[in-house]
């Protein structure tokens, strides 16, 4: 354990302010613009950066078990597979996106079509039965 | 033309994807007009010259996108309206006038007499026309991958020059919406066991044609599209 003496201003910064992140996640959840699970989810996170800020020696020992060089190569190691992950999801989303607006754009162009030859076709009914009336007109005279 | 001539070209739609074409649009429309289509559906992928209206004035059905989507999706808005119009059957065409307006008797007469319900175009199988060396070895090798993902054996795996039957393409799903349709919808001719076959024709390069088109090299997008696909579908 480090006590506060030893503790670097990095750690000490990283306490504070996830104790700060927890307050607001707590504020969130209670406006309701955060579901329980995701309170939780954000606890587990910043509790983890509490522990790992009061105890470092967490990732070595880590790092030991898994045989990984350095108790640092699990942060890179880990954050490489989440920002992958996380990458892997971005582009899902893109390419649904891109479908949608596929989607979007062929139902205008139909729908413009179809109105364009519902106009048309008023159009050439009015002249139709202008046309017919004039003939009455002149018939009658 | 004989009646029952002209009953069938009542049937059938030509679905035409163009994308800045106004210098040639109105050549290929008026070629099909002169074989006697009467269903001309241009679908104008976003494009920023007159295309669109130069279409409509030479007597085609305009659809229009609002932003480009790609070829792909392009001829499927076509396909959409010509099945909307019970269009019996439907052929898609290039733009930029690489095909023969009198071929496409080749493509509808199997259809017509029931033999298959889609016709492929091949440019490989009579050598009417004049593929460049590299070229060519892309699209025998892409005909090789096709065979190996979807287990249909063609000459020609990349080739717009097709004719489907109205219930044929009712079955197929049709996702993709740029160059890499022309793979899915062999895909799906696979996947939905719809009869086809391969029909000679003719794909005239011109300078034009050409420099817009595509390079050999795009091959290998679409190559990357089809194994995705196989994997996510």
């Amino acid at each position: 354990m480090v006590t506060f003496a030893d503790m670097g201003l990095l750690q000490l910064f990283g306490i504070i302010f996830s104790f700060f992140a927890l307050s607001r996640a707590f504020l969130r959840y209670k406006d309701k613009s955060l579901h329980l699970n995701e309170l939780f989810l954000w606890i587990v996170v910043w509790v983890g950066v509490i522990c790992v800020a009061i105890f470092p020696s967490i990732f070595v020992t880590l790092s030991k078990i898994l045989g990984i060089g350095r108790g640092v190569d699990i942060l890179l190691y880990g954050g490489m597979i989440l920002l992958f992950y996380l990458l892997f999801r971005v582009y899902v989303k893109v390419e649904a996106q891109q479908k949608d607006m596929t989607t979007l754009v062929r139902e205008i162009a139909i729908k413009n079509a179809v109105q364009k030859t519902a106009n048309a076709k008023t159009k050439d009914n009015e002249k139709k039965s202008a046309k017919s009336r004039d003939k009455e007109e002149f018939e009658e005279q | 033309m004989t009646m029952q001539a002209e009953q069938k070209n009542k049937d059938i739609w030509i679905v035409i994807a163009a994308y800045n074409e106004e210098n040639r649009i109105t050549q290929v429309i008026a070629s099909l007009k002169e074989q006697g289509y009467q269903n001309i559906v241009v679908v104008d992928d976003g494009s920023k010259d007159k295309t669109a209206a130069v279409a409509e004035q030479a007597g085609a059905a305009v659809l229009q996108h609002v932003i480009n989507r790609g070829q792909g999706a392009s001829l499927k808005t076509g396909m959409d309206f010509a099945l909307q119009n019970n269009a019996e059957i439907i052929v898609t065409f290039d733009a930029d006038g690489q095909h023969q307006a009198n071929e496409i008797v080749l493509l509808t007469k199997p259809i017509i007499n029931g033999e298959v319900e889609a016709s492929l175009g091949s440019r490989f199988l009579e050598k009417k026309s004049n593929v460049s060396w590299h070229r060519e070895l892309i699209l025998k090798g892409g005909a090789g991958i096709i065979w190996l993902f979807y287990g249909i054996k063609l000459t020609d795996s990349h080739n717009g020059f097709r004719a489907l039957k109205r219930d044929a393409l009712q079955k197929l799903e049709l996702k993709a919406d740029r160059m890499e349709h022309a793979s899915e919808i062999l895909e799906q001719i696979a996947a939905k066991q719809i009869k086809y076959k391969e029909i000679p024709v003719t794909i005239t390069y011109t300078d034009y044609s050409l420099q817009k088109g595509q390079s050999s090299l795009a091959a290998f997008g679409i190559l990357w599209n089809m194994i995705k696909n196989k994997v996510l579908r």
